[in-house]
């Protein structure tokens, strides 16, 4: 090896070990992940308008739901049900400054097909009933599966009223 | 008033006299047989003005009367349940008064009816005094649907594909959701209602009706009768199902739907799941976890304190994920206000109040020869973010956060003796409170496992923020970690401490504030002989850990000192190659080299790197693998200087350093690459001795790649 390549080693070395005494004195993470904490379900987008979501906090059960507008309180919307029904499930996470913010969403899978009232796009949110009823969906953090809200939208055929 | 002097002290015995005379009449004889006379365990109680409550030695005086308090609600669903020791009474006595549970209450009916809808009284009697309470029992207005329950939506979802980051996707998703047959598990569907408002109702207990169909050559047959009772034992009102240990290894299809002729016939009004059936305790709450800890002394006061009675169970299967919570955990875990070894004067006084105490274990099992015990997490997830952090090493009382290396673990499993039980863990994802970070208080974060002299299968795991996922230690025989994968740990992301046989197989494991695997020769002699060697394997696996040097974990084991010469040797290699251990990153101070440190292998006895004579190896597939006695090291032990670095690349090629030049085995240069336009490493790691002017050296695993920039 040539003389002047250790010396440049040996140099290097020297300067790293001076700049890491100097400055480098507390230990540093330079791409530290931040997490998903909080998964909030801001609406429900059916065509162009968009619904309110409130916050059901029981024993039993909770998670969003769909908030009817025709009420003054707090109580669940029953959408009313025509044959491919699609809404969108928007969100949004905490921390802001969240390092992955995407969630995937999911329901629950029967296996049978009669007993499905709903399916949803694992990436997108797009909801689709297959008949009238109320189904739940959970948005799931990517980047910890274990962070989770759930909400509930229920649809019902008007037209047996 | 001489004559009053004489007539007040004759008043006195005749007003005494008198009062005698007139409570005559109160004063209870309990050994009598006289019908009048209250007896307050009497079923039949005489009502009567004058009782007295002597309850616990306080006279209260006469009962006045009772008034009701909670736990009963005005309407509840047919069928429903109502848990009479809920109830609470006030009974008001002339003195004073009294919260009476249900337990101490008697009631008429003794089962309160919700078989049929309508209106219905409940007479409470506590002493001789009753009330009535009016209930209505009612239909669902309106059911929806039935919808599976959601721990097992939870389930569906662990088990789906995931998108373009597979991180958090189990890599077998095959494996079946599993019952133990130890306990009776409850299968509780969501059960969408509404009242005649439209407004939801939240039914917590209905009556079911159940099938269940044992697969048999791939058919589902139903089971009745005999049959159906010889394999479970369900309760259709708490909708829970006990498998005996007939069923154990079978597969079941259970299928419910709400008792009744309305429900008895639509798709919408039933839910089905397959399960098998196993050996085991079925786990939905941290308590449960107790059963899992049959070493651990400090848990025998909480116990107590929940009416928890410690069961022998085979096994163990989650059916929800788990958060651990920090007022679960028994006092004894933790340092705590008045303990002998806390002192307000203490330098991490502010730090040290319920942080857990180092060097143990929170749910630690002793496992005996010929055991297999299998922890099945059913692909759910174990969450201790929420734990304390350890704040002293050891007793060692620190003033700034930081210098701690934590020692506590989550689960630990011990073999008993002096021989080794077979323990496996799997289909289960767990989050810790120690991620790759700059906070210093998360050295004293939890590890997630520990074993020790056992045969331990880590199989189709998913675990993140973990100060290290696993650590083996020297009596462990053999480990074998399988289609796992870690993430994102405070310091190595695996641990063997003196295990012989270490195997990371099909397996993920990216991304530790130091290096991906630190493995130890525990407890050798002064010449490298003896003790406990590490010997890691890894096939078919993804190892990466790019660290700039200067996370918390280099500072923690005083490697930062080794940082520069590792800078510096990549870049000399950059001589001899296109490839070399560094890369250019970028951080937030500028470009800045970063390595990819996939394993340390040093002593046990010291936390810091040395260079101790020891053996051990660290195999990556069927490349060439550190040795320490192998034939490199071997043919080249009487070169001098020892001090300078050997390099041995996973294709075979080997240098050392003279003081001025690398040098192949036999001592002649090698040639630059400016030279010859060949790179003379070639493979994808670079196995590194170290001498620090110890009689050995320390082994170091990096990535070894074609050198580029992050920018």
């Amino acid at each position: 090896m040539r003389k002047s390549v250790v010396l440049i080693i040996s140099t290097i070395s020297l300067l790293a070990i001076i700049a890491i005494g100097l400055i480098f004195q507390r230990a540093k993470i330079y791409d530290e992940t931040v997490y998903i904490e909080e998964i909030i379900v801001k609406s429900v987008k059916i065509g162009d308008d968009f619904f309110e979501t409130y916050y059901y906090d029981h024993e039993t059960d909770y998670g969003y739901r769909v908030k009817d507008p025709n009420k003054d309180h707090n109580a669940q919307f029953a959408i009313p049900y025509q044959e491919n029904l699609t809404m969108l499930i928007i969100y949004e996470v905490k921390p802001e400054t969240s390092t992955n913010k995407n969630v995937t969403f999911h329901t629950t899978i029967h296996d049978d097909i009669e007993r499905q009232i709903a399916t949803v796009e694992r990436d997108s949110g797009l909801v689709t009933f297959l008949q009238d009823g109320t189904a739940s969906f959970d948005l799931r953090a990517v980047d910890n599966p274990a962070t989770t809200t759930k909400i509930k939208i229920r649809t019902k055929d008007f037209s047996f009223d | 008033m001489k004559k009053r002097r004489f007539i007040l002290p004759m008043l006195v015995p005749l007003l005494v006299v008198g009062l005698l005379l007139t409570s005559c009449d109160d004063i209870i004889d309990p050994t009598t047989t006289d019908p009048t006379t209250t007896d307050p365990t009497s079923s039949d109680p005489t009502p009567s003005d004058s009782i007295t409550d002597t309850t616990g030695d306080v006279d209260r005086g006469e009962l006045l009367r009772l008034e009701y308090v909670s736990g009963l609600k005005e309407q509840y669903m047919i069928h429903e349940q109502i848990d009479l020791d809920e109830v609470n009474v006030q009974a008001v006595f002339e003195n004073d008064s009294l919260l009476v549970t249900g337990k101490d209450l008697t009631f008429n009916p003794l089962v309160p009816l919700t078989n049929t809808i309508g209106v219905y009284h409940l007479e409470i009697s506590y002493l001789e005094k009753s009330i009535t309470r009016t209930y209505w029992v009612v239909e669902f207005d309106e059911i929806d649907n039935l919808d599976l329950p959601s721990s097992i939506a939870a389930y569906q979802a662990y088990i789906s594909e995931k998108g373009v980051d597979k991180r958090s996707e189990f890599m077998d998703r095959t494996q079946g959701y599993f019952v133990g047959s130890d306990n009776p598990w409850r299968f509780f569907p969501e059960i969408e209602a509404y009242d005649d408002d439209g407004e939801e109702v939240s039914v917590s207990a209905y009556h079911s009706s159940s099938k269940i169909f044992e697969k048999r050559a791939g058919e589902y047959v139903q089971l009745t009768g005999d049959d159906l009772d010889n394999v479970v034992t369900i309760d259709e009102f708490a909708s829970t199902y006990h498998f005996t240990s007939a069923a154990i290894d079978k597969t079941y299809r259970l299928t419910v739907r709400p008792y009744g002729e309305k429900y008895a016939t639509k798709a919408k009004y039933e839910v089905s799941f397959e399960i098998k059936v196993t050996q085991g305790y079925n786990v939905t709450k941290q308590d449960d976890l107790l059963h899992f800890d049959n070493y651990n002394s400090y848990w025998d006061p909480y116990r107590a304190s929940k009416n928890i009675t410690p069961i022998n169970i085979s096994g163990l299967i989650l059916h929800n994920d788990i958060k651990l919570k920090e007022e679960n955990i028994a006092d004894g875990f933790k340092y705590l206000e008045g303990d002998a070894d806390v002192k307000l004067t203490d330098k991490d006084y502010d730090r040290v109040i319920g942080s857990l105490r180092d060097n143990n274990d929170l749910y630690r099992r002793t496992i005996g020869a010929g055991e297999h015990f299998v922890f099945n997490g059913n692909y759910f997830n174990i969450d201790y973010t929420a734990l304390p952090y350890v704040v002293r090493e050891g007793e060692r009382i620190d003033e700034e956060p930081g210098k701690v290396i934590s020692h506590f673990s989550i689960f630990k499993v011990h073999g008993e003796d002096d021989t080794a039980g077979n323990f496996t863990m799997k289909n289960l994802s767990a989050t810790g409170n120690a991620n790759r970070t700059e906070v210093g208080i998360k050295s004293g974060g939890g590890m997630f496992l520990k074993v020790n002299k056992s045969i331990t299968n880590f199989y189709n795991t998913i675990v993140k923020q973990a100060f290290t996922i696993l650590i083996s230690e020297n009596e462990a025989e053999k480990i074998i970690i399988e289609k796992s994968r870690g993430y994102d740990t405070f310091s190595s992301l695996l641990y063997s401490w003196g295990t012989i046989d270490f195997t990371i197989k099909d397996s993920e494991f990216i991304g530790a504030g130091g290096p991906v695997i630190i493995a130890d020769h525990y407890d050798h002699a002064d010449d490298g002989t003896g003790g406990y060697p590490s010997n890691v394997k890894v096939i078919n696996s993804k190892l990466e850990s790019w660290v700039f040097g200067q996370e918390n974990w280099f500072t923690l084991v005083s490697a930062i000192a080794v940082v520069p010469q590792i800078i510096a040797l990549g870049v000399g290699l950059r001589v001899y190659g296109t490839n070399t251990i560094i890369r250019g990153g970028m951080t937030e101070d500028g470009p800045a080299e970063k390595f990819n440190l996939i394993g340390v292998m040093k002593s046990g006895g010291a936390q810091a790197p040395t260079s101790d004579k020891i053996q051990g190896t660290f195999q990556i597939d069927e490349t060439v693998g550190l040795d320490f006695d192998g034939p490199f090291m071997s043919a080249v032990a009487p070169y001098m200087p020892v001090e300078m670095p050997r390099f041995q690349s996973s294709g075979g090629e080997v240098a050392l350093h003279d003081g001025e030049k690398l040098v192949d085995a036999s001592n002649q240069p090698i040639i630059p690459y400016e030279y010859t336009n060949q790179n003379h490493f070639s493979g994808d790691y670079m196995n590194v001795y170290f001498n620090f002017g110890g009689n050995g050296h320390l082994g170091i695993v990096f990535g070894l790649a074609d050198y580029i920039t992050d920018y």
